[in-house]
């Protein structure tokens, strides 16, 4: 496997943290006091500590703090899989999309604008539901193959292969639905409500939380399956817990901003030329850079060509993907 | 320390161990010998929890299906044969030694902290505690990893082919200080070797396996005083100054 080599992780670490927190609160401020409406700062204070129900209160409480908030969780959400992943199949192009994640929302959400329209604001319980259902297939799958860390790769390929095929043929039959498909499958943040956000929240969070409790075990696989056993690490549960970790972090990231795999694939690698390997530094780090990228995103896409919006999940490949290559072409890979 | 009685080994299906029985005494080294494939490394991950078994294996005592993976690596240190070299600093390799004796709750302690250390000091690498594993050469990979498994501080310590990637000179310094240490430490090792002239010369004891069967277990002495080692390999014995060489016929 080859793995970015450190160029900037001379600075210590309790620095590049607190730039980052820094930089998120930033990021978050600013999508709460820019955007198409031209609001001066004290309004939009007002409007936020407020209790009155004037225009500005609904477009700062109903608008800007959900989408904000939106943005900040996606970030955490879909970063703290990718590192999951990364580190639980040894794999450094693991994503959420490996497992499944992206296919299985696909799926799901394809299904309900066929044959259930009428359910369209249950969309993003579906889309969880199909992430989460998609990547427990897979690692069931894996955990029969052998629970090794290819295993989880190749399951994932089989399966997500199998589902896009499904969602193209789905859309070949049905072509009013695809419009609406599209816009979930790039990814965006307009109009989410703060009430659609409570379960993803518990769900990111707890995955957070328990990612963190994992980290020890999880630097031993590192070293290999044999030498994490020999250290008396139960690897395949281990594995089992934190796919369903990461599976249900990024399912809840998915269900209500669409499909920016993106996130999670890049962040890990740009954290760890940050804060090198450690997963214990990997995690907070990686979850505030996927905050701080999607909200900055976000808030590029929404102000650049205002009032024309450019959804977060196209600005993310348009702009991130180049600065991605940018980053690899500044650094030596190394074996 | 450890002891197996009647011991089959199953794996994937079919029985790649047969009727293993020896008990190794404490603060003794013994050599565990035989040809390619002949199940030296399906015993130690047998010892692993990795395989089943029928018959017994107690590990200082204790049944060995009975004990928790953390209780195993409490007990007993094993090394694998193949050693990865992720981008981590020896230091944080060695702390990963402690991870039997942390839950995912508590803090690393000052006994952590000083395991560590001594074992830096015991393997002789405190220079190299900041160096990062992918930019160490073979055998002082080989020794960040033997200072884990001493961090690990169990009474007994297996190493699969440890000597496998080291020059002749450097084995022989390795058998040495390894010796040193046990006796200072009188701890119990275990260690798969495929270099009979190493075996012979720093083994207490020697395990010798073929095919799945035990053929020999007892003191090297008592080995050379039979040809199975010769018989098994298909090998010439020679003694030169009271050492004893094996070499092809």
């Amino acid at each position: 496997m080859k793995i970015l080599k450190r160029r900037f992780h001379k600075l210590p670490y309790p620095a590049v943290l607190s730039v980052l927190t820094g930089l998120l609160v930033l990021f978050f401020l600013l999508s709460l006091f820019c955007g198409a409406a031209a609001l001066s700062p004290s309004e939009v204070l007002k409007a936020l500590f407020g209790t009155d129900e004037s225009t500005v209160s609904i477009i700062v409480s109903g608008l800007r703090l959900p989408r904000a908030l939106a943005g900040l969780l996606a970030g955490i959400g879909l970063s703290v899989s990718g590192v999951l992943l990364q580190s639980v199949t040894g794999n450094a192009l693991a994503s959420p999309n490996v497992i499944g994640v992206n296919s299985g929302a696909g799926l799901a959400v394809i299904l309900l604008l066929v044959f259930f329209p009428a359910l369209l604001p249950a969309l993003p319980l579906f889309a969880f539901l199909g992430a989460f259902a998609a990547t427990l297939i897979i690692v069931h799958l894996a955990r029969r193959f052998g629970g090794t860390s290819t295993t989880v790769v190749l399951a994932g390929v089989a399966l997500t292969s199998v589902i896009n095929a499904t969602i193209s043929f789905i859309t070949l039959l049905d072509t009013d639905a695809v419009s609406s498909y599209n816009y979930f499958s790039i990814g965006g943040l307009a109009g989410i409500q703060l009430s659609e956000l409570v379960l993803p929240t518990v769900l990111i969070l707890l995955s957070f939380l328990v990612s963190l409790l994992l980290s020890r075990p999880l630097e031993t696989l590192r070293l290999g399956d044999s030498t994490a056993k020999a250290l008396g690490v139960r690897v395949t549960a281990l594995r089992t817990l934190a796919l369903i970790c990461a599976s249900a972090s990024a399912a809840a990231a998915v269900s209500f901003a669409g499909l920016l795999g993106f996130v999670g694939l890049v962040v890990p690698h740009v954290a760890r030329g940050l804060v090198g390997g450690r997963i214990s530094r990997l995690l907070p780090s990686s979850a505030l850079l996927g905050g701080i990228l999607v909200l900055s995103s976000d808030l590029l896409g929404r102000t650049l060509l205002s009032p024309t919006e450019i959804p977060v999940g196209i600005l993310m490949a348009l702009l991130g993907a180049p600065f991605f290559l940018y980053l690899l072409t500044r650094r030596r890979y190394h074996a | 320390m450890l002891e197996f009685l009647h011991t089959d080994v199953i794996r994937a299906s079919h029985m790649v161990l047969s009727d293993i029985t020896f008990s190794l005494p404490p603060k003794t080294l013994t050599a565990l010998i035989g040809k390619n494939g002949c199940g030296k490394s399906t015993l130690i991950s047998a010892v692993m929890g990795d395989t089943s078994y029928t018959g017994s294996i107690r590990l200082l005592s204790e049944e060995l299906s009975s004990l928790s993976a953390r209780a195993r690596a409490q007990r007993a240190a094993i090394l694998p044969q193949t050693l990865a070299a992720p981008h981590m600093t020896v230091r944080e390799l060695v702390f990963l030694g402690r991870s039997p004796h942390l839950s995912p709750l508590s803090r690393a302690s000052k006994k952590d902290t000083d395991a560590v250390e001594q074992a830096l000091a015991d393997v002789g690498i405190c220079a190299l505690r900041d160096r990062y594993l992918d930019e160490l050469s073979g055998g002082e990979r080989q020794k960040a990893y033997l200072a884990m498994i001493v961090a690990q501080g169990t009474p007994l310590l297996i190493l699969d082919e440890p000597t496998t990637y080291m020059d002749l000179a450097f084995s022989h310094h390795f058998m040495k200080s390894l010796v040193a240490w046990k006796e200072a430490h009188e701890k119990t090792l275990l260690i798969a070797m495929h270099d009979l002239n190493l075996a012979v010369r720093y083994a207490d004891r020697l395990l010798l396996l073929d095919a799945g069967k035990q053929i020999f277990y007892g003191s090297v002495k008592d080995c050379l005083e039979t040809n199975v080692i010769e018989r098994t390999f298909a090998l010439e014995r020679i003694n030169a100054d009271g050492n004893v060489f094996f070499i092809g016929s």
